[in-house]
């Protein structure tokens, strides 16, 4: 048969290559930035931009969309062309991929430390640049399935299944979680509230984690773990069933992120009952790589790819066993919440991706720049550097987590609260929050030493932008006779891609219907009312401020939770929550109850703990926020903000947007008064006003002010 | 007696239990169906897929990972 010439765009790899290197650096250091203010607040050195509460999701997302997505885009370009015998379907299509995830990853580095966010989590990016991934990403899809139609092997590789499901998956995902009503061209509100957007929220935020930092993964796994062992897949029927089996449970396991909250609980038990299940698929995938080895071990000793890869495979086995045990009620009890996650999520991220993201560009260097990687002893010590960093970063992640959890809810014998100070079980955890940040230290200088490698590599070759191959045309494809089903399905991308798009879909619509169109869902309350005009406006400060990264809203129906901050949190008392604020992490304490009962404070009180925490708390690790004294907000968006709650359901009288802004002045003057009284002269327009007004009315909605 | 899951999540289904029964049903089939399917492929195939990743026309440059 004739062979057709092509060749492989190499310069895009090259492109995707260093835009992992600079901004997995750039990740690494923001989370070492905040790492530091955990024990030391004064690391924020009082600016509002360099603060935990916007600096944390500028973390998660240059992490996750930044590091590891431009990693998987670099993966994706070498392996995608040689799998399919095929360049690119379009040059062009893959520089507006390029191009455009950078502008959008370049928007959230500038809007997230500015306050501009969603405060839903990994979903923080305002609805222009939610508009702006869509476009990118269906970019980015185009010239795949362009790429597939043109290929010459007639079947599609596993790895290519992974690419396709990933890419419709996130689509899904991306779009239902980002429905939202414009109030200008910076915010904006879901048109989900309380528990149905937390459903939706966790429905998205699990399986960001399934099909972002997964199902890529798991495809560049199955793609360099063979070359680089040289070795071919152990089992490709095992990847068969890996790969259905993993796509159909993952999207089910949202809710397992809801356990003991508000949300009903047969949608709690699904999630934690497909969770369990998905231990099969996860470790059969992870068992599925590690054998690719077999014959091979002994290079490992040599090798510095081998061993990222290895390490990495295991910290995916060891997260990916830890995950449904997390969603088993009894352990989840003792893990959320706490920093016991967020040791977690860090096997996770810091191992499986970021030590397998090391291993791809050790193993692409050499071969973008046609030359020998420049130093394998530093790559030895990048290496161990990030293993110990990883340790040192997840073991007293874990230590703080369990203690957070033992004496959260350790009772004296008369069944007191040991500890019923909030303030002194985030004292015990201090000397572990230093080890972290010594871990992160080790991680970051780990990368550093790679990226001085790879630039002395890149310089000693010389780049081969375009990679001249042959190979044979694809025939026309016909079933073969005796051809298994899953093979005529491996030659037919359109159809694998439909039936991809309804494994995934099952499960959230099972989900999700139940949960919209049943009543008995969230039984209403009658007591909860609508936010006034200038709690609105001072909660959405709190979200601006990312207070929500610290503090939970959600009262889990434990005794130890109840003598601590009072009733437990109903569904009805979130139907106005556009969105919902519970957070996933309590650094410090929850908030629900904070307006009522034994938590109430003076609004006084609440100035003088936002101006300095430490002189109302001593010893506090909360930051400063000088600044909230200071700014005034003349609230010219406040019209178009209840217009906006009105049409997504909150029942605010028509016209009442004319009135809104008499009633903000004289509940705000109010405010100005108490104040006064307590020696504080301030003014009405001041931020702080709104956000104490804010605080003031938590857990008001069924309890009496 | 709690009530079958389907019928708490909507009381309208209690005369459902049917339902209930055809997916445990459907999903076993599918279940069993794929690995049928798996254990029936042929073997050349399988041999093919495995080493897919490991065409050659692309790793002129293979073993350059730099030993020192």
């Amino acid at each position: 048969m004739e062979m057709e010439k092509f060749q492989y765009d190499n310069k895009i790899v090259r492109m995707f290559f260093w835009a992992t290197v600079v901004w997995g650096v750039t990740a690494f250091l923001v989370g070492l930035t905040i790492a530091l203010q955990l024990p030391e607040p004064a690391f924020n050195f009082r600016t509002s931009w360099l603060t935990f509460g916007r600096l944390r999701p500028l973390h998660t997302n240059a992490a996750i969309f930044a590091f590891v997505g431009n990693g998987i885009f670099m993966g994706y370009y070498y392996a995608a062309q040689r799998l399919l015998k095929a360049r690119n379907f379009s040059d062009v299509l893959s520089k507006i991929h390029f191009w455009g995830w950078q502008g959008i990853i370049v928007s959230a580095a500038l809007t997230l430390p500015a306050g501009i966010t969603t405060a839903k989590e990994y979903a923080e990016l305002e609805w222009p640049i939610d508009i702006a991934i869509a476009l990118i990403w269906v970019a980015w899809g185009v010239n795949m399935i362009g790429t597939i139609l043109k290929r010459r092997e007639k079947h599609l590789y596993v790895a290519i299944w992974f690419f396709i499901a990933t890419f419709v998956t996130v689509a899904m995902l991306h779009i239902v979680n980002s429905f939202e009503v414009p109030v200008s061209f910076w915010k904006s509100y879901p048109i989900y509230a309380g528990v149905q957007d937390a459903l939706v929220q966790w429905w998205y935020g699990h399986n960001a984690v399934a099909f972002f930092l997964t199902t890529p993964y798991l495809g560049l796994m199955y793609y360099y773990m063979p070359k680089a062992a040289q070795r071919p897949v152990y089992s490709y029927r095992l990847s068969i069933i890996h790969f259905w089996a993993l796509i159909f449970l993952y999207i089910w396991a949202g809710p397992h992120h809801l356990l003991y909250t508000s949300t009903p609980d047969w949608a709690q038990t699904l999630g934690t009952v497909f969770s369990v299940m998905l231990i099969a698929p996860s470790w059969g995938g992870m068992l599925n790589g590690l054998l690719t080895l077999r014959g091979a071990w002994d290079r490992v000793r040599q090798d510095p790819i081998l061993k990222f890869f290895v390490v990495a495979v295991s910290a995916y086995g060891m997260s990916t066993f830890e995950g449904p045990m997390m969603s088993l009620k009894n352990y989840n009890a003792i893990t959320h919440f706490t920093d016991y996650t967020i040791a977690h999520v860090h096997v996770g991220a810091l191992g499986w991706n970021g030590l397998f993201t090391f291993g791809m560009l050790y193993w692409l260097a050499p071969r973008l720049w046609n030359t020998k990687l420049f130093s394998v002893k530093l790559a030895n010590v990048h290496f161990w550097l990030a293993t110990l960093g990883m340790i040192f970063y997840v073991i007293p992640m874990y230590w703080t987590g369990i203690t957070q959890a033992l004496i959260w809810k350790q009772f004296t014998p008369e069944g007191l609260l040991v500890y019923p100070n909030f303030l002194e079980t985030v004292l015990q955890l201090v000397p572990m929050y230093w080890t972290r940040a010594f871990g992160g230290t080790l991680y970051l200088a780990g990368s550093l030493v790679m990226v001085y490698n790879l630039v002395k590599t890149a310089r000693a070759g010389a780049p081969v932008p375009d990679e001249e191959v042959e190979a044979a045309p694809l025939q026309p494809i016909t079933a073969e006779a005796g051809e298994s089903k899953h093979r005529w399905l491996e030659a037919r991308p359109i159809h694998f891609l439909v039936l991809s798009l309804v494994a995934v879909a099952i499960g959230g619509i099972v989900e999700f219907v139940p949960m919209f169109v049943v009543k008995s869902n969230i039984p209403t309350i009658s007591t909860v009312t609508p936010y006034s005009p200038l709690e609105l406006e001072g909660r959405d400060l709190y979200m601006k401020e990312g207070c929500f990264n610290c503090h939970s809203q959600m009262i889990r129906p434990f005794r130890s939770e109840t003598e601590r901050y009072g009733e437990y949190s109903k569904a009805g008392e979130y139907v106005y929550d556009h969105p919902f604020l519970w957070g996933s992490k309590r650094t410090g304490p929850d908030l629900h109850r904070e307006g009522v009962g034994m938590l109430k404070k003076p609004d006084a009180w609440h100035y003088n703990h936002m101006d300095n925490p430490r002189s109302m708390s001593p010893g506090s690790i909360m930051p400063v926020y000088p600044w909230l004294l200071e700014r005034s907000n003349n609230y010219a968006d406040l019209p178009q903000k209840i217009n906006v709650m009105r049409t997504i359901g909150v029942p605010y009288p028509e016209g009442y947007e004319d009135q809104a802004l008499a009633d903000l002045k004289q509940q705000a003057e109010g405010i100005v008064s108490n104040l006064k009284e307590a020696g504080i002269e301030t003014t009405w327009d001041k931020e702080i006003i709104a956000l104490i007004a804010y605080l003031q009315k938590l857990g008001t909605g069924i309890l009496p002010k | 007696m709690r009530r079958p899951m389907l019928s708490r999540i909507y009381p309208g289904a209690d005369g459902y239990q049917f339902f209930q029964g055809l997916s445990l049903v459907l999903f076993f089939l599918v279940f069993v169906g794929v690995i049928f399917m798996i254990f029936t492929m042929r073997k050349s195939y399988i041999e093919k897929m495995s080493h897919m990743p490991l065409g050659l026309e692309d790793d002129q440059s293979n073993n350059q990972g730099g030993h020192e």
